[in-house]
């Protein structure tokens, strides 16, 4: 196990006007190579949750252990715990700061001490994962389009090459294709590399075509869990919580109360029925 | 309402056009859905329906007013609101109601109409319990309902919303659309909507796809997403349902390909089925 939440809670401004909760007792355990995926309405607490993983924030009771560091631990190497999981932020833009594109993706790089050759490499590498051209890389980060700023602070957090990678909504504000490519490339790169993977995202199809394991929040707490088939077959309950399930899920379960969540899937399905008849 | 002529813009006099050879014509109370791949040039058409970009080449018309002239800068801004892609750097005030009613002050609005304005918006958006909140604080789905709410307050001509649902949840999503919606049927303001979820186009009356810089199709929703290969051709996407539709037909079988939405694809489904 790498990441593992014991009882977490967490709340803002404690103690002030505008104190609010944001995580009440919640537990989850990430295993080594994980693809895991999580949901909930927004204010659910995901982005809270997320930002303790690599000890950005740190519980306010309970325990959170990254690869076993405690990350409340007053000697806690949180150094070590930030190169092991790299957060890829809800909003780019907090995330690029340097005057071209090329150095914002080195910026990990550089500090890690790599060699000129491994940051090139490596800011080449992370930019052809997510899809933007070299002649972007010259330009500053500010003069690009949302989705552009999107792929460099995807690829930026890439370049650090983390055992862990988190992405709060990385896929908001991409292009469907770039959507689907990024995610194609780096569910590649878990398969072929073993990354561990947590997926934070609004888009329920982007979910149900990539992660393993599915957690839902809702006002703070882990609601439901499991394969995310089985979290979708319980549309209804999301609906309830602002959430809903792929629009191949809704339509197959009531065409025929079967649980799919791929377009795949659901062809396959009623392919086979046809096949028979 | 909105008319453009040979359009085209440059943010850099030696580089090539951003977007060129744009012409369209938006009627008043038309709902206009805009797609295309990260950088075909979204965000820099709309900056040029408020007159916040100006054309290096062609013109626009707002109403007739031309954007390129000065003195009717304040009249244009006043019939196009814009919301836009990211909500941190639309928030002006401290508190979510006083940032709703942030313009309507700054046009000196009676105090008891603001009031009733305010509210009204924030119960349009979902948001009315947080009127109190400090909208820094609130996360990313919160702040952009606020932004939202702050447009409507000023009940402008025409509402150009450059991916306002972005970062919403599912339905935090539905409800901007619908109110997207209500505002076009019955307050009959013109909305422009700039998407990547394809979902939410299907609303339209009219879509406009872009591909670099340029509008290479427009047409009825069923019409833009019935060419499944097109649009993925582009970097687009048709909704699920539809891309079900496609892959059925390809294996033979007797289906519609303008299939939008799921309680079409039931009916066309359950009689295939049954
Ligand atoms: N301020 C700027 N200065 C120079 N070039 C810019 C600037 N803003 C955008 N561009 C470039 O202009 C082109 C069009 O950008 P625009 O922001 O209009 O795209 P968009 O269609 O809105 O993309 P997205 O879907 O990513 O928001 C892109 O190639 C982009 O890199
Ligand atoms: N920096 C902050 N200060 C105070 N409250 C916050 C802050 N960030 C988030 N919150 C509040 O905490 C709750 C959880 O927010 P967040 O973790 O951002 O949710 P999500 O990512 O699921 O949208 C929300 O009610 C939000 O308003
Ligand atoms: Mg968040
Ligand atoms: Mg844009």
């Amino acid at each position: 196990m790498i990441i593992k939440a014991e009882n977490i809670s967490y709340t803002y401004s404690e103690g002030g006007p505008f104190e609010k909760a944001a995580l009440y007792n919640v537990s989850l355990t990430i295993n080594r190579g994980d693809f895991v995926g999580i949901i909930g309405h927004t204010g659910s607490g995901k982005s809270t949750l997320v930002q303790h993983f690599n000890g950005l924030l740190k519980p306010e009771s309970g325990r959170l252990t990254v690869d076993g560091i405690d990350t409340s631990e007053k000697k806690a190497d949180l150094k070590k715990v930030r190169t092991k999981v790299g957060l890829v932020f809800q909003y780019p833009e907090h995330q690029l700061f340097e005057e071209t594109v090329r150095k914002d993706i080195a910026f990990a790089p550089v500090n890690m001490g790599l060699s000129p050759d491994e940051i090139h490499d490596r800011v080449i590498w992370a930019s052809r994962l997510v899809g933007l051209p070299e002649e972007i890389l010259d330009k500053s980060p500010f003069e690009i389009s949302g989705g552009q700023k999107r792929r460099a602070a995807i690829a930026g957090v890439l370049a650090m090459k983390p055992e862990v990678l988190v992405l709060d909504e990385p896929t908001a504000g991409l292009d469907p294709r770039g959507r689907d490519e990024i995610l194609r490339q780096i569910k590649k790169l878990h398969d072929e590399t073993g990354i561990t993977v947590v997926l934070v995202s609004h888009g329920m199809e982007d979910i149900a075509n990539t992660v393993n394991y599915l957690y839902v929040m809702n006002n703070g707490r882990i609601v439901m869990h499991g394969e995310p088939m089985k979290v979708f077959s319980r549309y209804e309950e999301l609906e309830e919580m602002g959430l809903t399930a792929p629009q191949v899920t809704k339509l197959m379960k009531k065409l025929c109360g079967l649980d799919v969540c791929t377009v795949h899937q659901a062809k396959e399905y009623i392919l086979g029925v046809l096949r028979r008849a | 309402m909105i008319k453009t002529k040979n359009l085209e813009f440059k943010y850099n006099v030696d580089l090539d056009p951003v977007i060129k050879n744009i012409n369209i014509n938006i009627k008043k109370g038309e709902f206009v859905a805009v797609l295309g791949h990260n950088g075909s040039g979204k965000s820099t058409l709309a900056k040029h329906f408020n007159a916040i970009l100006l054309p290096s080449g062609g013109a626009v018309y707002i109403r007739g007013m031309d954007t390129r002239n000065e003195n009717l800068l304040y009249e244009i801004r006043r019939e196009i609101g814009m919301v836009f892609q990211n909500p941190d750097n639309q928030i002006v005030a401290t508190i979510v109601e006083e940032d709703v009613a942030f313009a309507l002050e700054n046009l000196g609005v009676p105090s008891q109409e603001i009031r009733k304005t305010v509210d009204w918006a924030l119960e349009t958006v979902g948001m009315s319990e947080y009127k109190k909140h400090a909208p820094h604080l609130l996360s990313g789905g919160q702040k952009q309902r606020i932004a939202i709410a702050g447009i409507l307050a000023m009940k402008p001509e025409c509402i150009v919303l450059d991916e306002p649902t972005a970062m919403l949840d599912p339905i935090g999503r539905g409800e901007v659309i619908n109110t997207l919606k209500r505002l076009n049927k019955s307050e009959e303001i013109t909305i422009i909507l700039i998407t990547h979820n394809m979902d939410e186009a299907v609303f339209a009356h009219r879509v406009l796809v872009m591909n670099d810089g340029e509008i290479i199709k427009e047409g009825t929703p069923a019409d833009v997403f019935s060419d499944v290969e097109g649009m993925k051709s582009v970097g687009l996407d048709v909704p699920q349902v539809t891309e079900l539709m496609y892959e059925l037909r390809k294996e033979g079988i007797d289906v519609p390909q303008d299939v939008l939405t799921i309680e079409q694809a039931y009916e066309v489904l359950s009689e295939v089925l049954c």
